[in-house]
């Protein structure tokens, strides 16, 4: 038990070191930027069509054919949601080039 | 006919027995029970996600949903796709990070309380068996509309065949035969498609022509408003449907079967690929089965939709393609089955037996005992309430499942990973607040109340207007867990805060076990 204690206070200092770097603070900065506006901007985007679609008429404009604007946006969420995902594992790996760099100086 | 029928059904069982003997080779641990060893990779992850994701519901119910109602067919499929955006932006990697087994796992790595334990494991077992619900039901409907097989019969057949194979394969059992399904299913739709798009030369614009005419409907359904006449309403569904999967336990298991936040990622980007094909295919088939197969001749087979796509498949591929169809969704309702009860069973095992009853300290054979049992229970307990839930709609009941999930699950994990103030009691008040409420709204809507005698459960005025919950239940559970806190502030400034260890965590990964060693 009291081993597991001391073991306890030596992760708290790790953590504490690594939480105070400012490599880790920029990271962080820039993940809730990222990760922030992204959620924002794909919630928005599904919570409004149904009210588009269902208290305005903006979306009946033909495009081509019997297509309306409102049944590209329907489709449009399987190529946007696509191309979230990608920009996502880009950032991804940058961030993880940086969380590699931080544990490198820490000796982890 | 009948004979394909057994014939191909019996190919899958096989199928799936042959999978449980060499994973039951496998499964000799709780660990591996639990969450196959943590040793998948991203393809089979991502297709286990995709097997374990897309229900019956998803498949009969979707194309079902755009032929009877057109363009409005999309607000139950988009929020599904966008869901995993949620799951990946918020939730895989800092769960891959700090759970082990099961979510409870990752909750206590802030928390460690045996009450913020035992509140998740609950929650996860109470959810579980709201979404097995909606699947059995749907499973005894399709087997009765399929094989004339009666319901009750049908759904004791399907936990049967289930429990199978969760009671020897575990969890490596249920994601092979995940894995194996979504490639049957996603291959199934395929052909279906190509022999559907065949009939109309391959005119995916010249379709929308053909569709102004082939329903009672007429040209509405091209136009949003032929089944949601309130905004207010398709947002509210919506918007449970796209936070609802961050929070199924099911669900976020998965990303405990791989090694690192890597691979959880990956996973993701397959399934919202393999998602985003078959949402486009489903577009398609809805229109080609409103117009082929007719909007009277499907609503007579099922009122809610569900037997479009059989009856589709029986049109344009003979009998053949109709019993191949059948034995497809045989296999999705044994797969997302099988991934609920290990699931539900895990959280009693893992979480409310060892961790809480045992200590810690139970051994392997007493989980692997209790692991069964608790199977054997959820099943059980399942097959019974579902029997006397005939009568409901099963995309109700799939969709209350959806909204539990993002009213008690997701503001926890995301308060518990993000915010550095909240506390021990904001948790368990924010899951116990989301959950019950949810399910107050519930018996309060117009799902239970209908002025129609004998239309619903109960007859007069609902008082809670929506029939999703979603819009007015999911920030309850984000306000309860900001109140909760406020209320546990003073006592959580005595204990020790762990935001620093999971922050660090979360956001750095399974490299940062070094650190533990040091």
């Amino acid at each position: 038990m009291q081993n597991e204690v001391r073991n306890h206070h030596s992760h708290v200092t790790k953590y504490d070191r690594i939480a105070e770097m400012d490599e880790f603070r920029v990271l962080m900065a820039e993940k809730k930027k990222f990760i922030l506006s992204y959620t924002l901007f794909y919630v928005g985007y599904s919570l409004l069509l149904p009210f588009l679609a269902l208290y305005t008429d903006v979306l009946n404009v033909h495009v081509f054919g019997e297509v309306t604007l409102a049944w590209l946006y329907g489709v449009s969420f399987i190529p946007v949601s696509l191309w979230v995902c990608n920009v996502y594992v880009k950032r991804a790996a940058h961030f993880d080039e940086v969380v590699k760099s931080i544990l490198e100086r820490e000796n982890v | 006919m009948d004979m394909q029928v057994i014939i191909l059904f019996s190919i899958i069982t096989i199928g799936t027995l042959l999978i449980t003997y060499f994973a039951s080779k496998k499964t000799k641990t709780a660990g591996s029970f639990y969450t196959a060893g943590g040793g998948l990779t991203a393809r089979q992850n991502g297709l286990a996600l995709a097997g374990d994701f897309m229900s019956a519901s998803t498949f009969l119910g979707l194309i079902g949903a755009f032929a009877l109602s057109g363009f409005d067919g999309f607000f139950l499929m988009y929020p599904a796709l966008l869901s995993f955006l949620v799951i990946l932006f918020l939730v895989a990697e800092p769960l891959r990070n700090l759970g082990k087994y099961t979510l409870g796992d990752m909750i206590t790595a802030r928390y460690r309380f045996k009450q913020v334990r035992a509140v998740t494991a609950i929650n996860t077992i109470v959810i579980s068996i709201f979404y097995m619900l909606g699947q059995l039901v749907a499973a005894g409907a399709l087997f009765k509309l399929l094989l004339g097989i009666p319901f009750h019969i049908s759904i004791i057949i399907v936990g049967i065949g289930m429990l199978t194979f969760v009671l020897f394969g575990g969890m490596t059992a249920t994601s092979w035969v995940q894995i194996i399904k979504a490639i049957l299913l996603v291959g199934g739709t395929f052909i279906l498609f190509i022999m559907v798009m065949w009939q109309f030369n391959f005119n995916f614009i010249g379709m929308f022509a053909e569709m102004k005419t082939a329903t009672p409907v007429g040209a509405d359904f091209l136009n949003p408003g032929v089944k949601y006449l309130s905004g207010l309403d398709a947002a509210s569904l919506v918007l449970g449907l796209l936070l609802g999967a961050a929070g199924l336990p099911h669900i976020l298991v998965r990303f405990l079967t791989v090694p690192n936040a890597q691979v959880a990622r990956k996973s993701v980007v397959w399934v919202m690929w393999i998602m985003g094909c078959f949402h486009f295919m489903v577009i398609f088939l809805g229109f080609g089965a409103a117009k082929l197969v007719g909007m009277p001749t499907i609503i007579e087979a099922n009122p809610a939709g569900n037997m479009a796509a059989p009856l589709l498949a029986q049109l344009v591929g003979g009998d053949l393609m109709f019993a191949f169809i059948s034995a497809v969704s045989f296999a999705t309702i044994l797969a997302v089955v099988a991934g609920i009860v290990v699931t539900g069973a895990a959280a009693f095992s893992h979480d409310l037996y060892n961790e809480i009853f045992k200590n810690g300290q139970a051994t392997e054979k007493q989980q692997m005992t209790m692991v069964r049992l608790a199977s054997i229970v959820i099943t059980a307990v399942s097959i019974v309430l579902s029997l006397s839930l005939q009568s409901f709609n099963v995309a109700f009941l799939a969709s209350l499942a959806f909204t539990l999930a993002a009213s008690s699950n997701l503001p926890v994990i995301l308060f518990t990973v993000f915010w550095r103030k909240f506390n021990k009691t904001g948790a368990v008040f924010g899951m116990l607040v989301g959950l019950l409420g949810t399910l107050t709204l519930v018996a309060l809507s117009p799902n239970v109340w209908n002025p129609v005698p004998g239309a619903a459960l109960l007859t007069g005025e609902a008082i809670f207007p929506l029939s999703s919950p979603g819009i007015v239940s999911i920030p309850l559970g984000f306000l309860a867990c900001y109140i909760g806190t406020k209320i546990g502030a003073k006592k959580a400034a005595l204990e020790e805060d762990r935001y620093t260890e999971i922050l660090v965590k979360s956001h750095t990964g399974s490299d940062v076990k070094g650190v533990i060693k040091h």
